[in-house]
This record gives C-alpha cells, structure tokens and sequence, in this order.
C-alpha cells in the first residue's frame, strides 16, 4: 500500500494511521483518486476496495 | 703490436655473450605471446543497475483459515543488475541482493515479528540472493527468468514469470509469483500462516496514463498553475 502509492509520480507524505485506519498522502496536479486507486489495484487487489474523501 | 685478422673478429666472444643473455628474453616473449592467445576476453556488456530508486520487491502473506487478513511488505534495501542485448533488447542475466533487516510491512509488530526466527531470522541469515540461469523469452514481451534463490540460508529454484519490455536503452520489467517458504526452511507458524507467499518484482516505477489526467493542456504556465497539491485520505478496509 505504501509502496505502491509512494511509487506514483505526485504523491508524497504517505502516512498510515492505524488508530482510525486511514492513509493520507499528498497529491500533485490534478489526478483523478478514483482513476489512481483503479490503476493501482490492477496490482494490488485490496486497493480496489478503498474509499477516500476527495 | 696488431694483430692480422678480419675487422670485427674481435668483437666476436662479445656478440656470443650478448646472444647468450638475448635467447632466454626471447623465449620468454614467446611465452607470453602463448598465454596471450589462450586469454579469452571479458565481452563488454551493458547492464542496468536496479536498487530501491528504480525498482521494489514486495509481498503479500495471507494467514490460514477464514479470515486470510493478507499482510502486505517488501524490502527497502536491495541492489542488483540485469545484464541486456542492447543489439537485440534482450535480457540475458539478473542478480539481485536483498538485506533483509531493510523487511517493511503496514505493522511494526509484524515487521519485528518477521524479522525473528519464526520468519526470515535475519540474524542468522543477514541477506537473500537471486540469480538467474536462463531467461526465456516468450511473445509479447511475456518472458520467464528462472534462476536460483538463496532466501534463510537454503537455495532452491525459483522461476519469476514476467513482463519485459525494452526501449530506448531503458527496461521494465514485472514479475509476481508464488513461493513456498517452507522450500527454504522457513517452515514455523505454517498452521497460522499459509506457506504460499506472493512476491512482486518490478524494475522500473509504475506511471499514470495519460487518461487520468484531466484538465491538462494549453500552455506551459497554465499546466505549472494546476500543479497544487491535494491532501487525500483514504480509509482502509482491510487492515483489520
């Protein structure tokens, strides 16, 4: 998860929050979330299920 | 008094003894003439180097049961090369060292837990090791580098399955497969925590495609103006 968002061109400050169960992170310009976390989860399954407030 | 004899014969016990020290140098040249020829040069070969800048290795471990709760992590230290054909973009080798105290996963606990005897004692076995033995290349930049991985002290064949793709001088290349870590004594906890591990190895970072992009275009200035940044927050659902 960290590793696959840290490896995205744009993002930065990855940051996992156990307590509440979020990850936040920066994102430059104006990638679309839902677009990023699809593309991602072409490699990692359990990102498919993710939701964000974005 | 002067002797009457041809010019130079007197020069003739000088010249034997100039000849006797000049054979041996010679047979000597010669000599090293022979180990030049049975010396077989190193052939010169373009290799990409891959470390954490340009390439991870990750993994994700499922517990048994119900409830699998797959733990992702990989490693945040490791370096290695792929030798290529830059004549015919092909790979021809892969090395790859792994320090496994650099292990990483979502959990501290876990990290230190994996770290023990019970997973990857990288106490005792401080570092991992894969190298190749061939590398087949399939059609449409499928390819399977096979080769032997020494993982916990104990090597055993692994074959990486992948994508290969090579241009302009630059690789990719992208492999998930399944190891068994009970093939290299890693065979504790095996009731709580399935044997099978799935492993990603990627040689070149992802990028977002064009298409995710919205809004771009116009000029140079307007695309620098977009370039804010945003805070996301997304909730995980199974990190439970």
């Amino acid at each position: 998860m960290r590793s696959d968002l840290s490896a995205v061109q744009g993002v930065s400050e990855v940051e996992t929050n156990l307590d509440d169960k979020t990850c936040t992170f920066q994102l430059e310009g104006d990638l679309d979330v839902d677009q990023l976390l699809n593309e991602l989860a072409a490699s990692n399954n359990k990102m498919k299920d993710w939701s964000h407030n974005n | 008094m002067r002797l009457n004899r041809p010019l130079g014969l007197q020069y003739l016990p000088a010249i034997a003894l100039v000849l006797a020290l000049w054979t041996p140098t010679f047979a000597q040249e010669s000599q090293l003439d022979q180990n030049a020829a049975e010396f077989v040069p190193v052939a010169a070969q373009p290799a990409v180097m891959i470390d954490s800048s340009n390439s991870r290795i990750s993994f994700v471990g499922i517990h048994v049961g119900d409830e699998p709760k797959p733990r992702l992590g990989g490693f945040t230290e490791f370096q290695g090369y792929v030798a290529v054909d830059a004549a015919t973009s092909e790979m021809k080798s892969m090395v790859v060292d792994i320090q496994m105290d650099s292990i990483w996963t979502e959990f501290v606990d876990l990290t230190t837990h994996l770290k023990n005897a019970d997973f990857f004692d990288v106490a005792s076995f401080p570092s991992a090791r894969f190298v190749s033995t061939e590398i087949v290349a399939g059609e449409n930049g499928a390819c399977t580098v096979n080769g032997n991985l020494t993982l916990h002290g104990q090597t055993a064949p692994v074959s990486l399955e992948g994508e290969f793709r090579m241009a302009d001088g630059a690789l990719m290349f992208r492999s998930r497969f399944s190891l068994d870590r009970s093939e290299f004594g890693m065979t504790e906890m095996l009731s709580g925590v399935d044997a099978m591990v799935q492993v990603e190895l990627a040689i070149g970072q992802p990028t977002i495609t064009s298409d995710a992009q919205e809004g771009h275009g116009g000029d140079s200035s307007e695309a620098e103006e977009e370039m804010a940044t945003r805070q996301i927050s997304l909730a995980l659902p199974n990190m439970t």
